[in-house]
């Protein structure tokens, strides 16, 4: 009996340490904490996704409904239309309107630099002000006369920073940046982080609205490496 | 026999109801346990069918097999090799032993049964 017992108490210990086993390995239960107002922001988010989709598929259905419609001469035309609206979207066109430009020169005075090295633009920070542009809702970027488009290379070779394979030209150097809301955007870059980062390099970054700027076209070729054509369906 | 079943389940219950946890890094730790004190129980098991069970070796066996497990684990930890794996590997074969010789012993058991009811 006592022989017995010993057992139990045994089995009992296996049997709590199997249980606390099994306890520890299960997930805890991911709860839903958001409140009304979290529910009501992210409802409202969204819709908004919603209606920018329901904006495209209307689009896309109207391009449909024109090829469909009009005879050879028209169907033409609106393959040319749609030629001519992606490579705008390319960035193989000329823009202009709104925006704000850029200017890059040396923080100091040239007098107190004497005795230093040139100052170059080093490209990652290049990088980190077409993000933040980016975010800040900007349409379409060139730098130093040079468009950026979603491939672009800016690089550095031999310790001169490249743009488009071209080496950007010496300070102070123009970034033009084409927004819709270009006074927002200014009033966002006067505060940017970018600002910051150039400071610390040594490089001055003032923003100046401008009503009218015009961006140059992506001159080069575009290599696509990772597409291939659609054969005939 | 319904003892040590009785037993396991109500530590089974105890433990899901106590709600208790450990900590992520040291869960490693009880897993080797729990795989020490089956080991002592089947061995336990073992012994009692083949009537050479000793109450001090099996009490003994179970809670130093528990803080050696335990221990070789921590030492791995600290030296970074996973000497928890030695553990897992003799606890493992010893298992699959022991579970093995019940299993003979058992159908050799109930095979002399049926023999006796048949003579």
């Amino acid at each position: 009996m006592k022989r017995r017992f010993k057992f139990f108490i045994m089995t009992m210990i296996v049997g709590f340490m199997l249980a606390v086993q099994f306890h520890t390995n299960q997930e805890p239960i991911v709860r839903d904490t958001r409140d009304i107002w979290e529910l009501r922001n992210d409802l409202e988010s969204q819709k908004t996704t919603q209606q920018e989709l329901f904006a495209e598929i209307y689009k896309y259905e109207q391009l449909i409904d024109e090829y469909s419609k009009s005879g050879t001469g028209g169907q033409l035309e609106t393959l040319e239309e749609t030629l001519a609206d992606l490579k705008n979207d390319a960035g193989l066109t000329e823009v202009g309107g709104h925006g704000i430009e850029l200017t890059i020169e040396p923080l100091l005075n040239d007098e107190e630099l004497v005795g230093k090295p040139a100052l170059s633009i080093h490209p990652e920070l290049l990088r980190r002000l077409i993000n933040e542009l980016n975010g800040y809702g900007a349409e379409e970027i060139s730098i130093d006369g040079e468009r950026i488009i979603s491939t672009t290379p800016i690089r550095e070779v031999n310790g001169k920073t490249y743009i488009n394979d071209k080496p950007i030209s010496p300070l102070p150097v123009k970034v033009k940046v084409l927004s819709r809301d270009s006074d927002k955007l200014h009033k966002e870059m006067l505060t940017s982080q970018s600002g910051e980062d150039f400071a610390r390099e040594n490089l001055l970054l003032s923003p100046k609205p401008v009503d009218h700027v015009s961006l140059p076209a992506y001159s080069h070729q575009i290599r696509v490496k990772f597409m291939k054509e659609k054969g005939e369906t | 026999m319904w003892l040590p079943v009785l037993g396991l389940l109500i530590g089974l219950l105890l433990g899901f109801m106590s709600d208790l946890r450990i900590p992520p890094e040291y869960t490693s730790y009880l897993s080797i346990a729990v795989l020490a004190a089956l080991d002592t129980l089947f061995g336990g098991i073992r012994a009692q069918l083949q009537k050479t069970f000793d109450d001090r070796v099996f009490i003994s066996g179970f809670f130093f097999n528990i803080l050696l497990a335990a221990g070789l684990a921590f030492l791995g930890v600290h030296l970074g090799v996973d000497l928890y794996l030695a553990a897992i590997f003799a606890f493992g074969v010893r298992l699959f032993n022991n579970i093995a010789v019940i299993r003979r012993l058992l159908l050799t058991k109930s095979s002399e049964n049926q023999q006796a009811e048949r003579n």
